[in-house]
C-alpha cells in the first residue's frame, strides 16, 4: 500500500504534473524510504530482550513521534531518576531528549537544537544568567546525571563543558570548562577556570554528593570536582596515553596518579572511557577502553589495580575476572546492591555483567555478532534490516546487538542498553 | 527497493508515450525558474538510501554539491560523516565514511602519503566541501571541517589521504609541508583551472590558503588569527577576514574560483569579498559592511577578550547595486558559468540573493528572505521557502543548486 502511494507521487513527477496535481502545498513528490517497524507486542518476561525506544533508523523525525517510531543518530547515554522522565543522549542528534512516560507522547528535548555548536547565540549560557536549553547547541553529548538538588548534568563532550539545566525554569548554563586544555595545575584547580578536553562520563560519588568525577577524556586523567570549595583536582591518570598492546607500562599496582590509560586521544576520537562507584564510595571502577579492561581505584589508599580483563588483550571470554577479556569496553553500572556490574562491550557487541561476589564474568545481552552482515564493509552499517528485529522477543543472550555504547538500570532494575549502532534502545526485562 | 521498479513501470504506463517520444510540456521541474527538490526528502534529517534514487536518499545538514568534469555530482553529508556520489540515473552511494565520527580508520596511526587508508573504512568530521580535481575525475579534494584537514579522496582505488592539517585546530606551517601545517576549520576549496592549483578558506584562521605544487602551504590572503575587516582595494595578504570560529562556530567562509577570481563569502562582515588571484589585491564585491562594534570571545585558556564583532546583520538592498545591500550570515557564493550571475547564500535570512555582474544590480533569486521554510517547489523559485540555506553552487550547465540545509535537501532551480 505504501509502496503505491509512494508509485503515484513519482508519476506526478515523472509526467512533470502541474501545481494543481502536486501532493500538498509544497509539490513533494516522495515520502522517502519505505520503513520497518519494530516489534511492538514484545513479552515482558524476565531475560526476555524487547524495543524500548527507536524505529533503528539514523536520523532526526521530532519529539512528537511515538517513542518506538522515533529516529535517533547513535544514542548513548541514558539516565533514570524518581519522579522524573528518563533522559536520553542522543549524541549524532547534538540533543538530550526526555522519553515521555506515555509512548504516544515521544520525547522533550531539553537541551540542543536542530544545528550543532557550543552555546547559545548570545552566549547567555557561558554565565549562571543561563539559556533556554532549547537555544543552546550542544555537540554530540555522550551522559549525564541528576544532581542532588534536583538540577542535571550533561557531559558535552565535544565542547569540552559539563553543562547544567534547570527543570523548573529551563535555563541551562555551562558548569565546568571552557575551551578545551588543561589547565595546567593538578592539585585545587579552581572550577571557575578549569578546563577539560572531551569530558565523557560524570558520576557523583554515592556515599557523598559533595564530590563529583569527571571522566576527562583527552585529558587521560579522572578528576574530582569538590563541590564546596569549587576545585578540582586528578584522582588517576599522569596524563600520557598508554597502551599496553605496544608495551606501554600501565602503572597496575601502585600510585593511581603515576599509572596511564588508555582512553581515546587521537584529533577525532570516539567516545571511550567509563566510571562507576560502590555505594559505600571506596572503590571507583575504570574502563581503560582501548586498553580492553577494567580497573579500580581503592579510594583510601590511591591505588589503581585490575579489576576485571588484561591489559591489552581484547578478546571476548566469560569466567573469572582475571580470565575474561573485553574488547572496548565503554561503559559501566554498577547495581546500588553492588551485586552486578553491568559492562557495554562495544566491540564485541554485547553486554556483559560481572556477578561482583564471585567475580565471574558472563554475557548479559548479544551474540557477538553485530546485528547484519555487513553489506560494504563497514561503509553503510545503518542500511540493515535485521536492526529492527535483531532477536527482539527472544532471550537477550540470543538477540544481536552493533556496538553498544551504554548500558544503565532502570528505576524497576531491568537492564536498559543503548544500542548505539542500532540506532535505537532496548530493554531487558529482569 | 521494488517500490522503485514499480514505480517506473507505472510511470511509463501513465505518461502514455513510448521512451524518447516528445512529451507534451516541459515538466515543472525542468522550466527555467522553477525549483525543485533535487536530492533528500525535506524536513527529514535521517541516514538512508543507499542504492536508490537521490530523492528517496535523505541527507542531515547538507552543505553544498560539487560536479565533476563529466556531470557527476557528489556531495559531503555533513551531519552524517559521509562522501556521497549521484551516479547515473540519480541513484545515491556512499564514497566514503562510516557514518560514526572519526579522523579515517579506528585505530589507524594516520592517513599520510605514502600509506593513504582505506575511504571505506574511514570516519570523517563534518565534512563541508569537496572539489573534483580537474586533471582526474576519479579524485575529490574534500574539506574535513571538524578534522581540520584537506583530504585528498581516490574512488577508483577507495583510498584516501590526508593532504593539509594535522588535525589540530590552531595556526602553523607556512611555508613548510601542507601535511604539517595547522589548520583551523577549512570549510571550503576551489582549483584554480588556469594553473591547477588548489586553495582553501581557513575559517577560524580567517585566511585563505594555498597547496603548492612542491607539496607546501601557503597563506595568499587575510591576517591569520585577527578577525577584521580592512584591506579593500590592497594587497589580500594584508587584508582582514572574519570567519566563525571556536567550538561554537558554523560552517561558513566558503569561496569559489572564478576565471582569476577567488570570490569568498566574509560571513561574519556580511559581504563577499573578492581576490585576484593574478593581483594579489583584495576587494568587496557585494554587501555592505556595517560595523557591529566589538563582542567578546575566549581565548584558549578560557579567559574573555574583545574582537571586531562584524557587520550588522540585515537585509536590504534588492534592485539597487549589490555594494549597497546587506546580508545576514552569508556562508557561500557561486559563479554562472558564463561569469554573468553571482549567487549568495544569505543563510540567515534564508534566501540565495543574485547579482548581475555585468550592472552590479542585485535580486533575491530563491526564497523569501526573512522568512525560513519548507514551501514552492515547482513553482517560481522566488516565491518559494528556503531554511538557512549553507550552500549554493552551479552546475557545467549554470543551473543552481542549493544546499537548504534545515530543510535537509538540495534544491535546484533551472536557468536558462
Amino acid at each position: 500500500m505504501r509502496a503505491l502511494t509512494f508509485a503515484s507521487l513519482v508519476i506526478l513527477a515523472a509526467c512533470g504534473g502541474d501545481k494543481d496535481e502536486d501532493s500538498g502545498d509544497t509539490g513533494v513528490t516522495t515520502d522517502g524510504p519505505e520503513l520497518l517497524s519494530v516489534m511492538r507486542d514484545c513479552p515482558e518476561t524476565a531475560g526476555t530482550i524487547c524495543p524500548f525506544a527507536g524505529a533503528g533508523y539514523n536520523g532526526f523525525n521530532g519529539d512528537d513521534v511515538d517513542r518506538l517510531d522515533a529516529w535517533f543518530s547513535f544514542p548513548m547515554g541514558i539516565t533514570f531518576a524518581e519522579g522524573r522522565p528518563p533522559v536520553m543522549a542522543d549524541w549524532n542528534n547534538h540533543k538530550l531528549r526526555e522519553i515521555l512516560p506515555t509512548p504516544a507522547d515521544g520525547f522533550r528535548t531539553i537541551m540542543g537544537t536542530d544545528f550543532l555548536g557550543d552555546g547559545d547565540p548570545d552566549l547567555l549560557d557561558s554565565t549562571p544568567a543561563g539559556a533556554p536549553g532549547t537555544s543552546v547547541n550542544l555537540n554530540h553529548p555522550t551522559q549525564h546525571i541528576w544532581l542532588p538538588d534536583g538540577t542535571f548534568l550533561s557531559a558535552s563532550w565535544h565542547t569540552h563543558k559539563l553543562r547544567t539545566w534547570d527543570p523548573e525554569t529551563g535555563l541551562v548554563h555551562v558548569y565546568v570548562g571552557g575551551a578545551p586544555g588543561f589547565s595546567g595545575i593538578e592539585f585545587e584547580d579552581p572550577a571557575d577556570t578549569a578546563q577539560l578536553n572531551q569530558p565523557k562520563e560524570v558520576i557523583l560519588d554515592p556515599s557523598d554528593d559533595n564530590f563529583l568525577y569527571i571522566l576527562d577524556m583527552r585529558n587521560e586523567r579522572v578528576r574530582r570536582l569538590d563541590r564546596t570549595t569549587w576545585t578540582l583536582d586528578t584522582m588517576a591518570g599522569n596524563g600520557d596515553k598508554c597502551l599496553a598492546a605496544n608495551g606501554d607500562a600501565m602503572g597496575d599496582d601502585g600510585d593511581a596518579l603515576l599509572a596511564c590509560f588508555g582512553f581515546p586521544k587521537n584529533d577525532n576520537p570516539e567516545p571511550g572511557g567509563a566510571l562507576a562507584m560502590t555505594a559505600d564510595g571506596r572503590t571507583l571502577y575504570i574502563a581503560d577502553s582501548e586498553n580492553h579492561y577494567i580497573r579500580q581505584l581503592d579510594m583510601e589508599t590511591g591505588v589503581l589495580s585490575v579489576f576485571a580483563g588484561a591489559a591489552g588483550e581484547s578478546g571476548d571470554v566469560d569466567g573469572a575476572v582475571g580470565d575474561a577479556r573485553f574488547y572496548y569496553p565503554v561503559d559501566l553500572e554498577l547495581d546500588e546492591a553492588g551485586g552486578v556490574m553491568y559492562v557495554a562491550d562495544a566491540n564485541n557487541h554485547k553486554i556483559r555483567a560481572i556477578d561482583m561476589a564471585t567475580g565471574t564474568v558472563s554475557t548479559f545481552a548479544g551474540t557477538g555478532e553485530p546485528s547484519c552482515e555487513l553489506p560494504r564493509g563497514l561503509l553503510v552499517p545503518e542500511l540493515c534490516d535485521n536492526t529492527h528485529s535483531a532477536g527482539d522477543g527472544g532471550p537477550a543472550t540470543e538477540a544481536t546487538l552493533y556496538r553498544p555504547f551504554a548500558v544503565t538500570l532502570d528505576l524497576e532494575g531491568n537492564v536498559i542498553i543503548s544500542d548505539t549502532y542500532n540506532h535505537r534502545v532496548r530493554i531487558v526485562h529482569q | 527497493m521494488n517500490h522503485r521498479i514499480l514505480a517506473l513501470a507505472l510511470v511509463a504506463a501513465a505518461c502514455g508515450g513510448a521512451e524518447g517520444e516528445p512529451k507534451e510540456k516541459v515538466p515543472a521541474c525542468e522550466q527555467p525558474g522553477n525549483i525543485c527538490t533535487w536530492s533528500g526528502v525535506p524536513e527529514t534529517a535521517m541516514f538512508a538510501g543507499e542504492g536508490e534514487h537521490r530523492l528517496d536518499a535523505p541527507m542531515y545538514l547538507p552543505q553544498g554539491v560539487a560536479f565533476g568534469s563529466d556531470g557527476t555530482p557528489y556531495f559531503p553529508d555533513f551531519n552524517n560523516h559521509r562522501i556521497r556520489e549521484v551516479k547515473e540515473d540519480g541513484i545515491v552511494y556512499t564514497v566514503s565514511g562510516t557514518g560514526m565520527l572519526g579522523d579515517g580508520p579506528i585505530g589507524s596511526s594516520g592517513c599520510f602519503a605514502p600509506t593513504p587508508c582505506d575511504s571505506l573504512n574511514s570516519a570523517w568530521n563534518h565534512p563541508t566541501d569537496l572539489v573534483v580535481d580537474p586533471s582526474d575525475p576519479n579524485i575529490l579534494w574534500v574539506s574535513a571541517w571538524h578534522n581540520s584537514r584537506i583530504i585528498r579522496l581516490d574512488i577508483s582505488t577507495n583510498t584516501l589521504e590526508w593532504v593539509a592539517g594535522t588535525g589540530g585546530r590552531q595556526f602553523g606551517g607556512d611555508g613548510g609541508p601542507a601535511s604539517e601545517a595547522i589548520l583551523d576549520l577549512p570549510s571550503s576549496l576551489a582549483f584554480d583551472d588556469r594553473t591547477g592549483e588548489l586553495y582553501f578558506t581557513d575559517q577560524a584562521n580567517h585566511i585563505i590558503r594555498r597547496l603548492n605544487a612542491d607539496g607546501s602551504i601557503e597563506t595568499i590572503a587575510g591576517q591569520p588569527r585577527a578577525p577584521g575587516f580592512s584591506g579593500d582595494g590592497g594587497p589580500a595578504i594584508d587584508a582582514h577576514f572574519h570567519g566563525h570560529t571556536d567550538q561554537k562556530a558554523d560552517p561558513g567562509s566558503k569561496m569559489v574560483i572564478h576565471d582569476g577570481i577567488l570570490y569568498m563569502a566574509d560571513t561574519v562582515n556580511g559581504v563577499i569579498r573578492a581576490l585576484d588571484l593574478d593581483a594579489g589585491t583584495i576587494s568587496t564585491v557585494a554587501g555592505k559592511y556595517t560595523s557591529a562594534g566589538e563582542m567578546e570571545l575566549m581565548d584558549e585558556d578560557g579567559y574573555p577578550y574583545m574582537v571586531d564583532a562584524g557587520s550588522v546583520p540585515g537585509y536590504s538592498g534588492d534592485g539597487g547595486p549589490a555594494l549597497e545591500a546587506v546580508f545576514n550570515t552569508p556562508r557561500d557564493v557561486a559563479i554562472s558559468p558564463d561569469g554573468s550571475t553571482m549567487y549568495i547564500a544569505d543563510t540567515k535570512n534564508s534566501c540565495i540573493r543574485s547579482v548581475d555582474m555585468a550592472s552590479g544590480i542585485i535580486d533575491t533569486f530563491a526564497g523569501k528572505c526573512g522568512e525560513p521554510g519548507f514551501a514552492g517547489d515547482k513553482g517560481p523559485a522566488s516565491e518559494a521557502l528556503v531554511n538557512e540555506p549553507f550552500g549554493v553552487s552551479v552546475d557545467p550547465d549554470g543551473h543552481v543548486y542549493i544546499a537548504d540545509s534545515l530543510n535537509q535537501v538540495i534544491r535546484r532551480v533551472v536557468v536558462e
